[in-house]
């Protein structure tokens, strides 16, 4: 086979193209740091006016394999990566361990095992998320695989979907997202906990 | 025994050496005899006449200074006399034992007695130098006529004031006055007769002479010095002041008497001028009477040995006389003797080789002395009989060589045939050596050629091992390149990784900018109305940290790529140094192969050029051969001539051989 010859002048312009390209890139940074900050600014101003006009419900997305959650953010008190963990004796399959977070020991759940498994297609993946439930007797987290972000959903919207799309750890489902019955969670978790 | 002619003049040139080397003994001791006489004469016995004389001249030096120094009134110049003198005295005390040490026994009592009389001479002299140096009365006349002289001209001009004055009141003055003055003139009178007789004692010429004016002296001085005190007590009035005075001077100048009294008493002059005439006189009398005496004993000696001399030279001119005659005498005996022994032989040596020059052969001599002459004769005799023979023979040879000139003619002609068949052959040899010239230049010319075009093939293949030397080298170069090139590719490969850690970095932090939006958001939430715009804040940081982890990913994704490349780079790399180490041994095996075609190239021009040089010197070969050939058909012609001169040769000498036979026939055997 015959090859054809390299063109050298091409090869030393593109070299050329390409260190401009990086030296571009590096001196727009504060342009682009600008740009960001303007359009923060304009985004909360938008915000301000949404939210004075309709009543929004937040919601902490997690996801769990292949399938998106969420949770009122209300119950929510941190999201935090996951850390290593003690696990005691004779633990129930779905506590992972104890975890010390920032001094204070956490339990650990993992959410995927609590709500038995079902259609969670590829959960389990190494590292996640805990998401740390408020107003526990003892602080208790549960793992996902991560904590996407957070959605302001209409309450209204909430209300008329409960009824389709309710079953034993969900109450609805809005836009793909399957909101957790974090109630019947707790009192799952308070039987193994205890 | 063997008594040759050298051996002849050997003995009697030695018998001469050896009689003149005795005579020269002979002549050579009466000369050593007669030298040391001279020697003595010239030397020894004339150094001790001339010592003595200097011993007597020293003497004498010192009897004259002796007396100059006697005549001198002056004490500085005696005192230079005396040391002259001793001067002189040194000297002949030097002399003497100079003359001790060149004597013989005999003349040392004499020198001992000399000796002993100079010292007795030297102790004379020593009173007289001493009398001499005192100088008495030179110093009391000095006194005498000095201050003496002045002391009594002021008392004596006092005593003629007093004595005038009182004259001068002759007719008024009371005698006491009177008496005065002759007081005064009787004082004056003594003063007078006082001074007179120190002059006196002081020119007194002899020891009686003086003891009388010395009496005279004290007699005025006595006198003096009793009226001298009763003229003092008399004076009065004006004069009364002169006591003090007078007795003031008259002391002092009665001290001043006695000095040139005693002086003149001691009278030194006198009895040095006394001891010097009288004594001393004698003393020098008998040292001059013993020297005298030395001296004629040393001239005695002196006149012995001429006389010893003499008779010496005349005992040696005697011998050496007799020593001549009797040498001559021997050595005209051996002269005459070698000559008879000598001309007796060779006389009739000469009558044989007479005899031989007219063709006498038949002469024979008898010499009876066993030498060189007898040699010689022997010699003539064997060389007789050897001319004898060689005549019988050259004869005999004569008659052979007529009939060996007839052969020499016959094979001559046969010769001179021979040479005219080999002359026709040699011309065929050139003409085929020619056209073997001929064609041996054609081969030459086509080897050479074949060693141009070797030389060419060569110079070629040199320059294809060049080529395929430098092919080798940039190959090497492009080895290296490409090994460079895959360094830089894996150091590439590093950076890249190192980038990728970097991504990890930037994951992990938008990892954490994520949760840590999520919980802003979530304590944003938590504070109702109040924490809605740090929900904003909370949602942006968010989705940059979403963004950040997107923008990891697709660096994430383009550095796999990157990473997929430079792997491939780095195989093709690789597979590029492959290749040309590959082309770098096909071009070693060119390179070997063109070098082993160029050495085989070049052992090919070698043979060529061996074949050029052998044809070349084949050539030179055809051509000397054929030069050979032309002088060989030379010589036949010159063999032709010489072959006719040989037979004519050959008839001069049938003609010579008979004119011998001629001449052999005229010696007498």
């Amino acid at each position: 086979m015959i090859r054809r010859a390299i063109d050298w002048a091409d090869v030393h312009r593109r070299l050329e193209q390409s260190q401009a390209a990086l030296s571009d890139t590096s001196e727009q940074s504060s342009e682009r740091v600008r740009q960001i900050l303007a359009e923060r600014t304009r985004r909360m101003a938008a915000v301000v006016v949404d939210t004075r006009k309709e009543r929004l419900a937040l919601l902490l997305v997690c996801r769990l394999g292949a399938e998106r959650y969420a949770m009122h953010l209300g119950e929510v008190a941190e999201v935090a990566a996951l850390g290593a963990l003690a696990l005691p004796p004779r633990a129930p399959p779905a506590l992972l361990g104890a975890m010390n977070l920032r001094g204070v020991v956490h339990r650990v759940f993992d959410l995927g095992r609590l709500m038995g498994g079902a259609g969670l297609v590829g959960a389990g993946e190494p590292g996640g998320h805990v998401v740390v439930l408020r107003r526990q007797e003892f602080p208790t987290g549960l793992r996902v695989d991560q904590a996407e972000g957070i959605v302001p959903i209409l309450a209204d919207r909430l209300a008329v979907n409960a009824s389709a799309h309710q079953n034993c750890f969900t109450k609805t489902m809005v836009d793909g997202l399957l909101i957790l019955d974090l109630d019947k969670i707790k009192a799952l978790i308070a039987g193994p906990g205890k | 025994m063997r008594f040759t002619v050298k051996a002849k003049l050997i003995a009697s040139f030695a018998l001469v050496i050896l009689l003149t080397g005795g005579m020269a003994l002979v002549a050579k001791d009466g000369i050593v005899r007669l030298d040391e006489t001279a020697r003595n004469l010239a030397g020894l016995y004339t150094d001790r006449i001339v010592v003595a004389n200097e011993i007597r001249h020293a003497l004498d030096s010192s009897t004259r200074d002796e007396k100059d120094m006697l005549l001198e009134t002056d004490d500085e110049k005696i005192r230079s006399r005396d040391v002259l003198i001793l001067n002189s005295r040194k000297e002949s005390h030097d002399g003497i034992k100079k003359l001790l040490a060149i004597s013989v026994d005999a003349q040392k009592k004499n020198l001992d007695k000399l000796e002993e009389t100079l010292i007795r001479y030297d102790a004379i002299q020593d009173r007289v130098r001493v009398l001499g140096k005192s100088n008495g009365l030179t110093h009391a006349m000095n006194q005498s006529m000095g201050e003496g002289e002045k002391e009594f001209q002021t008392i004596q001009s006092i005593l003629r004031q007093i004595s005038e004055r009182s004259v001068g009141a002759v007719e008024s003055a009371p005698i006491e006055r009177l008496r005065v003055a002759f007081m005064a003139e009787r004082l004056m009178h003594y003063f007078q007769s006082s001074m007179k007789y120190e002059r006196t004692t002081i020119l007194a010429p002899n020891d009686a002479a003086t003891d009388t004016a010395i009496k005279m002296s004290e007699a005025r001085q006595d006198a003096v010095s009793t009226l001298l005190p009763a003229f003092v007590k008399a004076l009065s009035g004006p004069d009364q002041h002169f006591a003090d005075e007078l007795k003031d001077r008259f002391l002092h100048w009665r001290q001043i008497h006695e000095e040139v009294m005693a002086l003149a008493r001691e009278n030194s002059n006198l009895h040095a001028t006394e001891l010097s005439q009288g004594e001393s006189r004698v003393v020098a009398g008998e040292l001059e009477n013993q020297i005298d005496a030395i001296i004629g004993v040393a001239r005695g000696v002196m006149a012995d040995a001429s006389a010893e001399a003499k008779d010496l030279a005349l005992h040696l001119r005697l011998s050496l006389l007799i020593t001549v005659v009797l040498v001559m005498l021997i050595a005209i005996g051996a002269a005459i003797w070698l000559v008879v022994s000598i001309t007796r032989g060779l006389s009739r040596a000469v009558t044989l080789a007479n005899a031989v020059a007219v063709g006498d052969l038949s002469q024979t001599i008898m010499v009876t002395s066993n030498d060189e002459i007898k040699d010689l004769s022997v010699a003539l005799t064997t060389m007789t009989g050897n001319l004898r023979e060689i005549a019988t023979q050259t004869r005999s040879a004569t008659e052979n060589l007529n009939s060996a000139t007839a052969e020499i003619r016959a094979s001559t002609q046969q010769q001179a045939a021979g040479v005219e068949e080999q002359l026709a052959a040699v011309q065929e040899t050139s003409a085929t050596l020619d056209e073997i010239t001929q064609s041996g230049v054609q081969m030459a010319r086509r080897a050479k050629e074949v060693a141009s075009a070797a030389e060419i093939a060569v110079q070629a293949s040199h320059a294809g091992l060049h080529a395929a030397e430098d092919t080798t080298k940039a190959m090497d170069a492009i080895r290296d390149q490409a090994e460079s090139v895959a360094e830089n590719i894996v150091m590439l490969s590093e950076k890249t990784q190192a980038i990728g850690e970097i991504i990890i970095t930037v994951n992990d932090i938008a990892e954490r900018s994520h949760l840590l939006a999520l919980n802003a958001a979530i304590e944003a939430a938590s504070a109702g109305e109040h924490g809605r715009s740090f929900a904003v804040v909370a949602a942006e940081i968010k989705n940059l940290a979403d963004q950040a982890k997107d923008a990891t990913s697709q660096v994430r994704t383009i550095l796999s790529e990157i990473q997929r490349g430079i792997n491939s780079s780095v195989m093709l790399t690789e597979e590029a140094v492959k290749r040309v180490a590959y082309g770098k041994e096909q071009t070693d095996t060119t390179q070997r192969t063109i070098h082993d075609m160029s050495d085989n190239i070049q052992i090919s021009v070698q043979t060529f050029q061996q074949i050029v040089a052998a044809t070349n010197q084949h050539q030179i070969g055809l051509e000397q051969t054929m030069q050979a050939l032309q002088n060989i058909r030379q010589a036949s012609k010159q063999t032709t001539d010489s072959t006719r001169q040989l037979d004519g040769a050959a008839a001069n000498l049938s003609a010579l051989g008979q004119q011998l036979a001629r001449a052999v026939s005229q010696y007498r055997l």
